[in-house]
């Protein structure tokens, strides 16, 4: 078989697909099936991203409200009510490292403006 | 793209596609129908990423390309071979020479290494620039041309008229 004799063969014999009126409602119907798992993995992703900012919010709130509460009383309050040596060194800790309180609230921020500007996830298969 | 909108476009490539997957399947029509919907299942879930910036075809045969290759990764060998399916598919007319002609060209194809069958394949029953055949195999225009090179030499072994 020559050349010529090739490319004539492979043009009178290319392979001949069946009508099949099925194939499209068959596409339809996986596309569906897509649509559905799509919905449900972005819902599972709304779910997930509330319980987040719900562990943040109420981390960011406990935080303060110790915060506040080591502002508010006197250290000396603490040290005569304190029974061992580590509610002492716990109780004196805002005082000795209030320069470093911002840190947690920085972090906490932080966390959160990665929390809300992280893009939605794509769903893989 | 919406659902919709993409059954708009597989309406219209349908036939193509499935007619190069029965190639590469050597003419087992269900496996390359099988086919044909993962790689439309898998462009369906990959549309957001397609920007026009490539013809939808070339994008669409790209990834049932790839499909393909997965399957074929997927599958034993003993699986694949062409003498032990049941029905290959040969035209409607049925007519013995058609018939004998479509046998020899898909025991041939069967033959051939993926990336030869494929160039083939779009060079020869799609009509495709070898520039379109080097996008949609993801390889230079020169591998392109040496696997149509090789490939016909490998046919012109094997098929006997």
């Amino acid at each position: 078989m020559n050349d010529n004799e090739l490319d004539i063969f492979l043009r009178n014999t290319r392979p001949e697909v069946k009508e099949d009126p099925y194939f499209i409602l068959e596409t339809r119907r996986r596309l569906a099936a897509v649509e559905g798992i799509k919905r449900e993995v972005e819902l599972q992703h709304r779910r997930s991203r509330i319980a987040l900012l719900a562990t943040l919010v109420a981390g960011i709130a406990a935080v303060a409200i110790l915060v506040v509460l080591f502002t508010i009383l006197p250290v000396d309050a603490f040290i005569s009510n304190a029974s061992n040596r580590i509610a002492e060194a716990f109780s004196t800790l805002p005082v000795n490292w209030k320069l470093f309180l911002p840190v947690p609230f920085a972090a906490a921020t932080l966390a959160l403006v990665f929390i809300l500007t992280r893009r939605r996830s794509e769903v893989r298969f | 793209m919406t659902s919709e909108e993409f059954i708009g476009y597989v309406k219209t490539e349908q036939e193509p596609l499935r007619r190069f997957l029965l190639a590469l399947c050597c003419g087992n029509a269900a496996d390359a129908d099988d086919l044909a919907q993962e790689a439309l299942v898998r462009a369906y879930v990959a549309s957001d990423s397609f920007r026009g910036a490539a013809k939808f075809r070339t994008w669409l045969f790209r990834i049932a390309y790839n499909c393909y290759i997965d399957s074929r990764r997927k599958s034993r060998p003993e699986q694949d071979s062409i003498e032990g399916r049941e029905a290959l598919a040969v035209p409607s007319e049925d007519a013995t020479d058609a018939s004998f002609r479509y046998q020899q060209l898909y025991q041939a194809l069967d033959r051939l290494p993926e990336k030869e069958k494929a160039a083939i394949a779009l060079f020869y029953f799609e009509d495709r620039s070898i520039k379109e055949i080097a996008s949609i195999l993801q390889i230079p225009s020169g591998t392109v041309k040496y696997h149509l090179s090789v490939g016909r030499n490998h046919l012109k072994e094997y098929i006997r008229l």
